[in-house]
């Protein structure tokens, strides 16, 4: 998801320093990774390099000396219980003193974009510093105040999409306060999901959500009941939701993320029987290449031996896997089928899609990585999202933008995929204004979704500036100042203006709930 | 006035057989009361409200001369009546015609996780009480509560099962005076009120409604009379009014003006002064 193509061209760094539309920052960043490039530590197959050149597999410009875990999930609550020794910060004793804290520490936590990707908890982080603000003061104000600054200066300072904030699932009065003032600032950092379950989180608190997410695309909702489920199967710490919406362990992260483009790998062979023969071997490679990255980075880059997070405990390594990655089975299944049918209409092809997935899915599992000790020490699967030069080939197991079939049946076509992506999968639905009149309808179609097991659901409404690209969020006035030649701060903007162009994702399809839309329309499945 | 689509004989039918007239099926409507819902609307109406936004509801479907779903022997061919919608294993949702309370069901259980209830509207739904009855015992079966939409053309007193079987009522106050409703409507609005009254006094209000368009009628007094009729019943549900929106409208009421959002601001301060304890605009 790093606009990382400038590298493969001459002089990629001298590219960098004449665009007119990179910030310094951008520059920087981007000098950086050209700089990576020049090191060459992997011993990478002829085989798997081959797959690499046809863009099978994919590493996602993940760098060619991977020093760093590509997502780093810390456990924010230890940090602000102990204070930071390296950091030279004391536990905080009031609101200020705890997003300042929180301020200082994520600037020191690495990723794929150098920008933390997961932010916190940050309803249960703040809530007893709310607590006792409201106690000193006897109103709201200082509070409100002080998180309306904290998430302005994330915006503004984190400036990246997939930096990514949970809240949930209980309802809080810290919680109320950062969806109050999401709602008015609308920006597009942090991204934020609201961990769901309706057994714990009140109603009230989810039409809130519900209601914020309409007009700002933010929060998404994840699934808690099955995340916790399955990472405490995992004996991991907990979970979190990171980066687009990366399930990974609390006070871990994820070694690495490749992705298989099935869109890619169909474009191979000219009829079902010899892709599904040779589906194990490509799998089998990327997950070498997986192993490889891994060992680099645990082995040799010394990152688990010298970082102050790993010392502090706000990170340990046994919490660490890899995210094996899926990309584009619509497109596959759809040039495969044998019966014509379409990915996401047709049973047929639903069952093909859900075939290939299980494949692959009991080979990841029964694959044991060196340096992964939870989940049965096996790489968990994720639908990835898409990068911005993708053309024509969907996110993992989405249907096709153009070709959805009206939601109820979407929603029951989808769900089946979800339990094999326990690190992601999602899906994106934008709905017509009116919806926001009426936000408990869409706590409604979340609780049905999850109860046919949907994992995580994002919706934004047709009118918002802040919409949801991929995974992640941009403005659509951002996009219009790249599109004047001007820069703009976010450096995902321009992911979102090449996925507008390449993936027509402004062109999903509006999920119309109202008698005055559909009066004059047929809806066909 | 009594309710005309009848036919005796369905009274003696088992329920799920009972066949409605329909419009079209909205299976997630966030616009038809609380929460997600499975919208159904009934072909069929006595109104002429001239600035009706579906006027194609109002005409009212031939019965048809066989049973729904029948299959005819023509020739060496098995024809399906082309009057009879295919089969509904996936969600067909407009053309008006005529489906059984069965095949409506399969069509909420299909969407049955993911609503909070079903709301009949249409037209004007009961003008066919027999189906919504027997459609809303069998949604309740499930759990799922119903709400009438309703111009209240038809007395609910005369519908006791059926009311009891409902979880509320929307209801459209057209207008408050009885010769502005008639040349609004085409019908006087004597049986509204009482229908009013009666569902205030049985608490089976859900929102009464008002559509507002400057000019056809007097806003200000029907939202006052409205208004203060609610407030001396006690009533909590909303008074939504609602701005007339020219989509859909037959000419030439379609090219009357909206309001503006001053007058709907200030008739939604009329209605609270007046005692009503909710207005909305929507």
């Amino acid at each position: 998801m790093i606009k990382n193509q400038r590298l493969r061209t001459a002089n990629p760094a001298e590219t960098i320093i004449r665009d007119s539309q990179l910030t310094y920052q951008q520059k920087l960043h981007g000098l950086a990774r050209v700089a990576e490039e020049t090191v060459e530590v992997l011993e990478i197959p002829p085989q798997i390099q081959e797959f690499r050149d046809q863009g099978i597999i994919c590493d996602l410009f993940e760098g060619s000396a991977p020093y760093r875990p590509r997502y780093i999930a810390p456990d924010f609550h230890r940090a602000l219980r102990q204070g930071s020794d390296f950091l030279g910060l004391a536990p905080p004793s009031d609101i200020w003193e705890a997003t300042a804290f929180l301020q200082i520490l994520y600037k020191h936590v690495p990723s794929i974009t150098t920008f933390p990707v997961f932010l916190g908890n940050l309803d249960t982080l703040l809530e007893p510093f709310v607590q006792q603000s409201l106690q000193e003061t006897g109103n709201q104000k200082e509070a409100e105040k002080a998180i309306g600054l904290f998430l302005q200066h994330i915006d503004r300072t984190l400036n990246d999409s997939f930096c990514h904030a949970n809240l949930g699932p209980e309802s809080t009065t810290a919680g109320e306060l950062i969806l109050k003032v999401t709602a008015e600032q609308k920006n597009a950092v942090p991204n934020l999901t609201l961990l769901y379950d309706p057994q714990i989180t009140s109603d009230n608190f989810a039409s809130l959500a519900a209601q914020v997410g309409l007009e700002t695309a933010k929060p998404s909702f994840a699934n808690h009941q099955m995340f916790s489920k399955e990472f405490d199967s995992m004996s991991a710490h907990g979970y979190v939701i990171a980066s687009c919406y990366n399930g990974l362990p609390l006070g871990g992260g994820s070694y690495t993320l490749v992705r298989l483009n099935l869109k890619k790998l169909a474009d191979q062979y000219s009829n079902l029987e010899d892709f599904l023969q040779d589906l194990p071997s490509v799998v089998k490679h990327q997950l070498k290449y997986m192993d490889e990255r891994v060992r680099f980075l645990v082995e040799e880059s010394q990152f688990f031996q010298t970082s102050f997070l790993v010392k502090e405990g706000l990170i340990s390594q046994d919490q660490f896997t890899g995210m094996f990655g899926i990309v584009g089975l619509a497109e596959a299944v759809n040039q495969l089928n044998p019966t014509k049918g379409l990915f996401g209409s047709d049973p047929t092809a639903d069952q093909l899609g859900m075939d290939i997935i299980s494949r692959i899915s009991e080979q990841v599992k029964h694959h044991k990585a060196s340096h992964v000790t939870i989940g049965d020490r096996a790489y968990l699967l994720h639908a990835q999202v898409g990068i911005d030069l993708d053309q024509g080939v969907s996110p993992g197991c989405r249907v096709p933008i153009g070709q959805e079939p009206p939601l109820p049946l979407h929603l029951i076509q989808s769900a089946p995929f979800h339990q094999f992506f326990p690190s992601g999968i999602g899906d994106v639905f934008a709905f017509e204004s009116t919806m926001k009149h009426n936000p408990g309808a869409l706590v409604d179609i979340i609780k049905g979704a999850f109860a046919q097991g949907l994992r995580y659901l994002s919706a934004y409404s047709a009118d918002s500036d802040v919409v949801r690209i991929t995974g992640y969020l941009v403005k659509r006035s951002e996009i219009d100042k790249l599109n004047r030649g001007e820069p703009s701060l976010l450096d995902t903007t321009v992911l979102g203006k090449n996925a507008v162009n390449n993936l027509r994702v402004l062109d999903r399809k509006l999920r119309e709930t109202s008698e005055t839309s559909v009066s004059s329309k047929v809806m066909e499945p | 006035m009594k309710p005309r689509n009848i036919a005796p004989d369905q009274q003696l039918k088992d329920p799920l057989q009972i066949q409605g007239a329909i419009s079209r099926i909205i299976p997630f409507s966030s616009v038809d009361g609380p929460g997600n819902r499975f919208a159904l609307f009934l072909q069929g109406c006595d109104f002429n409200c001239r600035y009706c936004h579906n006027p194609e509801t109002r005409q009212k479907l031939p019965r048809p001369t066989k049973q729904v779903g029948s299959i005819t022997q023509s020739g060496s061919k098995m024809v399906i009546d082309p009057a009879i919608p295919e089969s509904s294993d996936k969600i067909k949702c407009s053309v008006p015609h005529w489906a059984t309370v069965e095949q409506i069901m399969e069509q909420i259980r299909l969407v049955q996780p993911f609503i909070r209830g079903i709301t009949i509207s249409g037209g004007e739904c009961l003008l066919q009480p027999e189906f919504c009855l027997a459609l809303s015992q069998s949604a309740l079966s499930l759990g799922l509560p119903t709400l009438l939409d309703s111009c209240g053309s038809v007395l609910f007193s005369q519908l006791p099962r059926l009311m009891k079987a409902i979880h509320g009522i929307m209801l459209d106050i057209k207008a408050w005076n009885s010769e502005e409703h008639r040349r609004l409507t085409g019908l006087s609005n004597q049986i509204v009120l009482e229908n009013l009254e009666w569902a205030a006094d049985h608490n089976l209000l859900q929102e009464v409604r008002t559509v507002i368009v400057p000019g056809e009628f007097n806003g200000h007094e029907t939202v006052k009379q409205t208004a203060s009729f609610l407030a001396q019943k006690k009533v909590l549900c909303p008074y939504v009014l609602i701005p007339f929106r020219p989509h859909g409208v037959r000419k030439p009421w379609n090219t009357l003006d909206p309001p503006s959002a001053q007058l709907m601001e200030d008739l939604r301060i009329l209605a609270l002064d007046a005692g009503c304890k909710q207005v909305i605009i929507r």
